[in-house]
Order: structure tokens, then sequence, then C-alpha cells
């Protein structure tokens, strides 16, 4: 649905009566890498609506063209990387005077064709429309200057209003629990890892971008840590409005967080759906599968089970489905033809022509004893 | 040992020797490390305690997978128990030989020290910093059978190569003898690094870590393979993991034991079953907590909780809490947790070092403990 139809690409004043309202929409994206060996594709030819203030998981395995996914969206693949296709940003409209945050110009109404700007615009683009928080960026911040001073700076290479900015600030440092005092006047080495990536998301969100992409934010964290930022994310969308694009390799994580999952694997998504959906029943082999193969803390240890073979090489990606080497209900047609995203239910799509089987087939089961008391 | 070839007949007599004794035991072990450069070190009287006073024992065939959140000591503990850290306190025996006696005084010792370090071997968490980039994996899998099985010949050592290439289910293994590191996939590595380690013959693997920089679906392949290889090789296992997930899954295949450790201590020691299920120490139950279930529903509900603990910053290790060092984060301390440590006690169906384990202990009448001021309370935790 949403894929066939591109948004409300050109008439964002038309879009009352969409289902949808996109934020920013994928499409064709491409992005290949000249090697040795012949030419890789990372990503390939994936197209994804984001909607607007939704928390959307992005979940591949390594090497799937997850981070490769991120970086597209705010045309941030890095050479020797070519990025073709196209990458829209739809404003939202009701929020007019915020856009006069920073330097950042667009007409009211425009849609923004973000592989079409130039390095100065790209640079107030990334920061006042969709910001991003890479993995292991925690030890990004300069350690001769105090957090304060990495705030300042942004604020001013934006021409922003420093204490008007400030202020957002301090409610971004609340909505983190942030301790806003001790921190602006730390130098990074003196805070935790936990604490700097929560210093890093408020500094992501000071000139109040609409997109926040996020890029295994976690990763580094320990699990209660990891747990709390999940849990923080979730207020910080429904308090400043935010649209999250959160990419990770653990699906487990973001059950309780993300509205949508879109799984990726071979540098194309095969499977997009509502979270409830597409966990509790997946129709792509691949999810399916992966589902099975990760142990959780009370599933049966017994029926786990790995997937079998390799992930494919960027290189030489099988032809017709590039899960078919891997895929227990795979046939000749399979070898041939390459299953575009198509709607199984209301809410999931998947890229696969047997999804039925797919389901008899492959069995998973999410723990059901519920996980009783706790305290 | 049911493998064929990698048993010497010198061997067998010490085990019959020390057949009574554990194959490792670990008594009262410590390790604290001095903070600071050059003088500071002196004048402070700081010291990390990254290891303090843990007991544990591994028979044959055992494995303990140790649990615990970044700087909680796993590691330091895992490598003082394979010999690879000295201890500044306490004991580590092999088969009741102590380790760092057959070191220091090699003529007293029953066991040479050499034959302990060929005993106890270690798999790290990165395969490809863990293998030479620029040797191909035949001359790898030489080295150890150079340095400890001299007997071989060239043509023996081939084909134990090859044999154990395939015990690691890589084949053909002529044609992965010939590969370099970088012509193998991350799961192809860790499998390199364990075939090396199974080549030492050795009755203990130290696994730090050594599934988490594999993708989460051949994860459930190697712990299999790990597995399948104990049976093989009856090999002892010390897995370090900071998942608590993975951790039930090679307990509960393997019979084995889970242990949380919390600062520089096992706080909680049990089947997985019990540790997970019915955990009698509060920090167990923050783990479990943390850990995301994998039913939407569950984690949905999950999320709108407020984490079980009174802050969610681990404190600084240089600077430990008195009593419980768990105490300060503690939903359940009171004052009596502040003033002493408990040990591991027989808890309901783990052993737990907690006081309520305890049922005549005076923190059932000890009064609540407050919040202290300033300590970090307001950074999480209990806020909405």
């Amino acid at each position: 649905m949403a894929i066939d139809q591109p948004g409300t690409t050109g008439t964002p004043d038309a879009d009352e009566d969409e289902p949808e309202d996109i934020v920013m929409s994928v499409r064709d994206a491409r992005v290949s890498f000249d090697m040795a060996r012949g030419q890789a594709w990372v990503l390939n030819d994936v197209d994804l609506d984001v909607r607007r203030n939704e928390i959307l998981a992005v979940v591949g395995e390594s090497g799937s063209g997850k981070s490769m996914f991120a970086s597209a969206l705010l045309d941030a693949v890095e050479d020797p990387g070519v990025l073709a296709g196209d990458v829209t940003y739809y404003p939202d409209e009701a929020a007019g005077e915020s856009q006069t945050i920073g330097s950042f110009d667009q007409g009211l109404d425009d849609s923004v064709d973000v592989l079409d700007l130039d390095s100065d615009e790209l640079q107030a683009f990334r920061w006042e429309k969709v910001s991003m928080v890479f993995q292991g960026a925690m030890n990004s911040f300069n350690p001769t200057m105090k957090i304060k001073a990495h705030f300042h700076e942004t604020i001013q290479a934006h021409n922003a209003v420093l204490e008007e900015r400030m202020d957002h600030v301090r409610k971004l440092f609340d909505a983190l629990y942030i301790d806003f005092d001790r921190v602006m006047t730390s130098y990074p080495h003196e805070l935790s890892g936990g604490i700097k990536q929560r210093t890093l998301i408020a500094l992501a969100l000071v000139l109040e971008p609409e997109v926040l992409v996020m890029d295994e934010p976690t990763a580094a964290l320990d699990l209660l840590m990891q747990r709390s930022i999940i849990s923080m994310l979730r207020n910080l969308r429904d308090e400043f409005d935010l649209t999250i694009v959160f990419i990770t390799h653990d699906l487990p994580l973001v059950g309780g967080l993300a509205d949508r999952i879109a799984v990726m694997y071979a540098f194309e998504f095969v499977e997009v759906g509502a979270t409830r959906d597409l966990m509790k029943n997946a129709a792509h082999p691949y999810t399916r599968s992966l589902l099975r193969s990760v142990p959780s803390i009370n599933s049966d240890v017994d029926e786990m089970e790995p997937i079998e073979g390799a992930r494919p090489d960027p290189v030489n990606i099988p032809t017709g489905c590039s899960f078919h080497p891997r895929c227990p209900v795979a046939d000749d047609r399979c070898e041939i033809e390459d299953p575009d995203l198509a709607a199984v239910e209301d809410d999931l799509q998947a890229a696969c022509f047997y999804t039925d089987q797919a389901r008899e087939k492959i069995d998973y089961t999410l723990e059901d004893e519920s996980t009783e008391d706790d305290r | 040992m049911s493998t064929d070839d990698a048993t010497d007949g010198e061997q067998h007599d010490e085990e019959a020797e020390h057949a009574d004794e554990p194959l490792l035991s670990l008594s009262d072990v410590e390790v604290h490390y001095d903070t600071g450069t050059g003088i500071e070190r002196y004048l402070s009287d700081k010291r990390v305690k990254a290891v303090d006073g843990v007991d544990l024992e591994l028979e044959e065939n055992d494995i303990v997978v140790l649990v615990g959140e970044s700087g909680c000591g796993k590691t330091t503990l895992g490598k003082s128990a394979v010999g690879l850290e000295r201890p500044t306190g306490g004991s580590v025996k092999y088969r009741g030989q102590d380790i760092w006696e057959a070191k220091d005084h090699p003529r007293g010792a029953d066991i040479e020290f050499r034959e302990i370090r060929r005993a106890m071997q270690i798999i790290h968490q990165d395969p490809a910093n863990a293998l030479n980039a620029s040797r191909r994996v035949r001359a790898i899998l030489s080295d150890p059978l150079k340095k400890y099985r001299t007997e071989l010949g060239p043509q023996e050592r081939e084909e134990t190569i090859y044999r154990y290439l395939e015990y690691v289910d890589m084949t053909p293994a002529e044609d992965y003898a010939d590969r370099y590191p970088h012509q193998l996939s991350g799961g192809e590595k860790q499998r390199i690094t364990l075939g090396r380690a199974l080549l030492m013959n050795p009755d203990v693997i130290l696994a730090d870590e050594a599934i988490s920089a594999l993708d989460v679906s051949l994860r459930v392949e190697m712990m299999d393979l790990i597995l399948d290889l104990q049976e093989t090789f009856d090999t002892s296992y010390v897995f370090i993991s900071h998942d608590l997930a993975n951790a039930r899954y090679l307990a509960k295949r393997a019979g084995g034991r889970i242990a949380i450790m919390y600062l520089g201590n096992i706080v909680e020691i049990g089947g997985p079953d019990e540790v997970i299920q019915n955990p009698s120490h509060p920090y167990t139950e923050v783990l479990r907590w943390s850990t995301p279930s994998m039913d939407p529903d569950v984690a949905m509900e999950r999320i709108k909780e407020k984490p079980p603990v009174r802050q969610i910053d681990v404190p600084d290790p240089q600077d430990p809490p008195s009593g419980c060092a768990f105490h300060p984060r503690c939903t359940k301390a009171r004052e009596a947790c502040a003033e002493g440590a408990p040990e591991l006690y027989d808890a309901e169906e783990t052993e737990a070092a907690c006081f309520r384990a305890l049922d005549n202990h005076e923190y059932w009448s000890s009064p609540e403990l407050e919040d202290a001021e300033g300590s970090g309370t307001a950074e999480l935790g209990v806020g909405d």
C-alpha cells in the first residue's frame, strides 16, 4: 500500500484524507561501491516510507545494509560509496513557526529532495530537520571541551538564539534524567557511558529536528541502561513530537519500543509491518527463521535453530530472491524472480511468493508463559 | 579423554593421582589493582577490587556461565581461573596443584606449570584479532602442535589439522586450511580459534564473550558446536556473557550453572532455571527485568514500568559502597545492608549473597534505608 503510492508527493495540502502522514520517503535507493572483485551493492533498490511521529525499527544482521539505509536518509553515505534514487522529506506544515529555529530555508509547503541539497544546505538540514545519533558516538565528544561548549558551538553554527535553545536543552535533559548543572560543567571523561549517550541524544535534538535517526544507540551500554534509554525514547517521542528511526541488530530489544519494524536482509527490506503483527506471526521465511534462532529468556531451548548457510556476499548477491539459498520453502521460481514487498495483511508486507508455506513450515514460539511476578 | 589422538600417558597418571580433587578450584580469589600512575600509586590507597574474594569450583565436563555488566569483574575472574591473571590474594588450584606455586617453585610442583598452561585455553570475543592475518589457517593451527605435540611428523600434523577442522565443521578441510583469516566469515574465524584451542586438548576453555561478535542468527549454531564438542572432548567451560538469554541457553543445554557477578563478587549461583525463574538476589531480578521479552505484548507493558532499582548508574568501582555493594541501587535494601557484607548463603533454589536468604538475620528488623541524597537518584530510576 504505502509502497505503491509515494506518500504525499507534491500535494501536502491534500493529505487530510490520506491514511498515513509521511515524513520521509525513500524510493529506489541504491548504494554501490567499486571493489577489486566487482561492483558491490550495499543497498539494493529499497523503498520505504517513514510515517510522521512513529518509531520505526530497522532490524538486520551485520552486513545487511541497515547502517547504509540510515546514512541514505541523511545523504551521508561515505565515499567511495555512491547513493542514487530519491530521498524526500515532507515538512510538517502545522509546525510552521518552528522552522525559523536554524538556518535551513525551504519554501513552506515544499517537499525537500534530500539528494539535491548542496553541502551548506545539507549541513543545516542534518541538524534542523533530520538528526542522527551514531553507534558509539558517545566517544565523539571533544575531550578538551566541556559539555556546555558542545551545545553552544552547535547552536551558534546554526545561527539559532542561544538562550531559547538552552531552555529547550533543559527540557530535553529533564526528559532524559540528566542533571543539567552537573553535566554542562563537566568534561566528557567525567561522565559515564550512559550519561554521555543520553547527552548526545539531547545534543542531536537541540535544534528541534522532526526526525531522529539512531544507529545502534544502545549497543555499547549495559543491559539496564539499554532498557532505560529505550523507555526514555518513547517519552521523548511523545513529548517532543519526534519521529524516530531506530537501527539495530537486536530484534527483541525493539519489541516494546517500535510501532513498526522493517527487516533487512541482503541489502533490501524483506518484511515491513506493525510490530505486534510482525513479531507474532511474521510472513517472510527470513524473519521467521530469525525469530526461531534467537534465544530469549524463557524460550524452549530445544526449539532454537540457527539459520543454515552464510549471509550473501555484496559482490555476488544470489539471483532472484536473495534469501533462496538458505530458505526452506524456496523453489525454482525463487531462483529466478525477485519478489517485491507486497501486502500480506493490513499492516504487514513481505517480499516472498510463499508466505503461507513459510508460516506453515517454519515454526517459532515467542515466550508464552508470561514472566510472572517480578518483584 | 575420549579422543583418539590427543592424550599422552603422562597425563593419565596425573589424573589418577588427583582424581579426588576438583578440576579447578578457586578459593577466596582477589584481584586488586592499584590506580593512578607513578607517585600517585604510592600516595593514594585507592585500589580497584576487580575480583574481591570469590570461591568457585569447576568439575570435569562442567559449564559455568559468568554473567554480569561491564566492569563487574567477570573477565578478570575468568582469566584468574585459567591462570592468565595472577590473583593478588587467594588461590587457584588445578587438580589440587596451586598453579602459581607451580610457576614459582617448579621443583615442588606435582604438575608442571607448562602442563597447566596447556590444559587451560581461552577463546576471545573478537576472532579477527585473535588470528594472525598474514598466516594461512594451516600455519595458525600448526603452532600449538609444534609446541606441544613434538612427536608428530609433518604428515601426521597435517592429518591432525584436517581432523580438527572437521570437528569444527569446516569442510572441505583442505580448502579451509589454505585460506587466510580475511577469507573467512566471522563465524568461521571463531570456529578456527575454537579448533586451535581444542588442538591443545585442554581440560578447561575460557570463552570470553565468544559469541557476542557473531550475527544473532549464528549464535545458536556456535553454542551448539561448543556443546557438541564438549561431549566429544570432555572439556569444561567457563563461559563469559553479558546476555542472560544466551547464558540460559548454554547452561540449560549443558546442565551447567549460571553465576551472576556484581562489582567483583558472585552474588548468585545456581542452575539456569533456578537463577532465572526464581532468583533470590535483587540484582539478578534487575538483570532479568532488563532482558527484553520476545513477546511484544509483554515487552510493551514492560517498557512503561520503572526500572526496579534506586539508581541506574553503577557506582565507581574505585569507591565501592560499604556493606553489600549493591545496596545503593537495591530497592529492598535496609540499613543492615549498608553495614555488613553478605556472603553466599543457601537461598530458596540457588545460592545468593543477600541477607534476605537468612530467615533470622537482623536485616528483617533493620529500618528501611533512606535514599542517600544526591547519590544519583535524580539520574533516573525513581522519577516518572
